[in-house]
């Protein structure tokens, strides 16, 4: 017998009648083959996961996702022709057709730069073995995607509890500065106590950027840190505060649960703030800072800044001459020291901070006489936890 | 849907707007009603479709959040710490309890009947609004959370709530003794808004770090595989990306895609299965604050409003934008299959 005509096999033949190979009905060996890759062709992308050509949500929607999942810079996995589930690729290694239809290709598109590769774009299963790591992700992190919010909290590790701790949202500010407004306080003031706040989260994020890396669960490492000695071997939350059992810093107990939001908000930027107010029992020099009632404090703020950092901050902040009260006014809003953050925000002189907060660092934990005072007057709370031989 | 003042391509500007920042906006279950929450301390129910004003009510500080309970009446969340019913015909309302400090979320859950409003004091109370007015006859429980609630969302049975710190709680208000899962969540900086998928299968939460992460309710391996996340509302700019906060999401009743806003001025809208961008809008004159759609999915309510991400500075004034919805702009696209 002749052999049977591939084109007709395939669907059709140019040659028709003319063709010098068989036209006819494949045979019983054939015709499974053909049945089976048939089947498979029809249903697209298998049996396995039930996908059917009309569905958009069910079965599987994410498969896409699930490789990738688990595997950071992997947009398209090879294994996964289909950008579907794991499951069908058996199903398909011994099709003889492949050919006869393309592979589902998910183009994740997005608005902008080529961002193919931000099908996870955070680093997935992070585990905190190794400190130099989790340093590589911060400063990673703090390079690349440092937003626009400055007052936030963060967490190297997704799904992990943060590092640093005491974030504040834009309404609690927002409602914040109201409140003293109406209170009569002047916009100068507020405006200061805000800075404050920024500064000193600043300073955390700083912290937790240059200093090496410590792991929360694994308190044996703490040999490896540098001469600032913190203590703390505590897991979950404080990593960024150095947390440890003489600073029983908890968001929980600062301050009364009263009924102002002021309050709330200055007990969360208590924590947030460095732990060096602990040794002083009722933090006098911090309630200060945001005065019950708003009291003047201006001598201290600018202290911290002139302490490690390069002071670009503080000074680029001008009062603004206006003392119109913002709040039910009209569209036309005061200008605000803030207005720094919008183009360039301040994290953008944290290279130089760095390195000037290091020297900083170290030349404050030699003087331990500081430590020693029974309180601090404003601005001359040290930025770090106190060492080791100071604490009781 | 031009008028005078707004170009067309923003939606038609809903006259009579709040005077101060817009904190959130709902459209009704039942209507084209939307309910307007600001911080010039007032509640504001307006007509979208007839663009019309139907009631205002003012309040002891700046109202965080609002919320329908049907046509006839909703509730609101103040910093005056109280939670209040508001009832629209008479233009009265009431307090149905107060918290410790500002009351940031209010939701109603027709599943169990109840109100629920999170707060700054970190906790949830749960209030039964149908008692008279007085805290010992409306609260039905207090429930602590690891920090100050931020964001809460519900569907069918489940509650979600997103604090500070990263936390995220999952209820089943079925039984809120304990929450059901205890979460941190999968971004690494300050969550911005949590909401539920409307097939009840997951949540969406968003961060200031112009991200959003995709979140399963069901832990189970394979389901815990699906959940992912996206950069968004992300602006490249000499080389380095400037980080936008997402400040609002907002599903689509009928497609089950979404929008988000951001403070970069500009709503997405996303297809959450097939991983894609759908649409962007074009851009509003400021930070996105909130965002609704209309029960049939055909209006989105956008509340372009600063929200002090960068503290006080000079900003445009605050506006709420009313849009038709195309069907383009958030059908999902079916994907392109293989001939049979």
């Amino acid at each position: 017998m002749r052999d049977l005509c591939r084109n007709f096999q395939r669907g059709s033949c140019q040659y028709g009648d003319r063709c010098k190979f068989m036209h006819a009905v494949p045979q019983q060996q054939q015709q499974q083959r053909n049945l089976n890759s048939n089947n498979s062709n029809f249903h697209g992308f298998g049996v396995q996961n039930g996908f059917h050509q009309q569905q958009q949500q069910n079965a599987n929607p994410f498969g896409f996702g699930s490789k990738s999942a688990s595997q950071p810079q992997q947009q398209q996995p090879k294994t996964n022709p289909f950008g579907f589930g794991v499951h069908n690729n058996s199903q398909f290694k011994g099709t003889p057709q492949q050919n006869q239809f393309k592979p589902f290709e998910n183009k994740w598109t997005r608005g902008g730069a080529t961002r193919q590769s931000d099908n996870n774009p955070i680093s997935s299963n992070h585990e905190c073995t190794d400190p130099e790591v989790c340093k590589r992700q911060i400063a990673e992190d703090f390079k690349q995607e440092k937003p626009l919010w400055i007052l936030t909290c963060y967490g190297h590790a997704k799904g992990a509890p943060c590092d640093i701790v005491g974030d504040i949202s834009y309404e609690e500010l927002r409602a914040e500065a109201y409140e003293h407004a109406k209170r009569g306080m002047n916009l100068q003031s507020i405006i200061e106590k805000e800075r404050n706040a920024l500064n000193s989260k600043l300073a955390e994020f700083q912290k937790l950027l240059s200093e090496p890396y410590r792991m929360p669960f694994n308190p044996s490492l703490n040999s490896q840190n540098n001469q600032n000695a913190n203590p703390f071997s505590m897991p979950i939350q404080n990593t960024g505060q150095h947390n440890a059992n003489p600073f029983p810093i908890t968001t929980q107990n600062n301050g009364p649960v009263s009924v102002s939001s002021f309050s709330q908000l200055g007990a969360s930027l208590n924590a947030g703030f460095d732990r060096s107010t602990a040794p002083a029992a009722n933090t006098p020099p911090l309630s200060s800072f945001f005065g019950s009632g708003g009291n003047t404090f201006a001598p201290n703020t600018a202290n911290p800044s002139t302490r490690g950092f390069s002071g670009a901050p503080s000074s680029t902040f001008s009062p603004p001459a206006q003392s119109t009260m913002f709040p039910n006014s009209t569209s036309q809003q005061p200008s605000f020291g803030f207005n720094n953050l919008s183009s360039t925000p301040m994290f953008q002189t944290t290279p130089d901070v760095q390195s000037s907060s290091m020297s900083q660092e170290e030349n404050v934990s030699t003087d331990l006489s500081i430590w020693l005072k029974e309180k601090w007057n404003p601005g001359e709370i040290p930025e770090e936890a106190p060492p080791d031989s100071v604490v009781r | 849907m031009a008028s005078a003042a707004a170009p067309a391509s923003l939606g038609r500007e809903l006259s009579d707007p709040p005077s101060d920042g817009i904190s959130n906006l709902r459209f009704s279950n039942h209507s084209d009603l939307l309910l307007v929450s600001s911080w010039d301390k007032s509640v504001r129910l307006y007509d979208a479709s007839a663009n019309v004003l139907r009631a205002e009510f003012m309040h002891g500080g700046p109202v965080l959040d609002c919320c329908f309970h049907d046509d006839s009446s909703g509730f609101s969340a103040a910093a005056d710490n109280t939670v209040r019913r508001l009832l629209f015909a008479s233009n009265k309302d009431d307090i149905l309890g107060k918290h410790d400090a500002p009351v940031r979320c209010v939701e109603y859950s027709y599943a169990a009947g109840q109100l629920i409003t999170g707060s700054w004091d970190k906790t949830l109370k749960c209030w039964d609004p149908r008692g008279a007015s007085g805290q010992e006859r409306t609260l039905v429980g207090t429930y602590p959370q690891p920090e100050r609630v931020y964001s809460i969302s519900l569907v069918g049975h489940r509650l979600v709530v997103a604090t500070a710190g990263r936390h995220v709680n999952i209820y089943d208000l079925r039984n809120m003794s304990q929450p059901e899962q205890r979460r941190e969540s999968s971004l690494k900086y300050q969550t911005r808004c949590v909401r539920c998928y409307p097939n009840g299968t997951g949540y969406a939460l968003s961060s200031v770090e112009g991200r959003v992460a995709m979140e399963f309710f069901d832990l189970s391996e394979a389901s815990q595989a699906k959940k992912y996340a996206f950069k968004c509302h992300r602006k490249s700019e000499a080389g380095r990306d400037i980080v936008y906060p997402v400040n609002a999401i907002a599903f689509h009743p009928v497609y089950g895609t979404f929008a988000t806003g951001g403070c970069d001025g500009y709503v997405n809208v996303w297809d959450g299965n097939n991983k894609k961008r759908l649409y962007q809008y074009s851009k509003y004159p400021t930070s996105i604050a909130a965002l609704s759609f209309s029960r049939d999915g055909r209006l989105l309510a956008v509340a372009s409003s600063y929200t002090f991400e960068e503290g006080l500075k000079p900003h445009e004034k605050d506006a709420i934008y009313i849009r038709g919805v195309n069907e383009i702009e958030v059908k999902p696209k079916p994907k392109v299959l293989p001939p049979a």
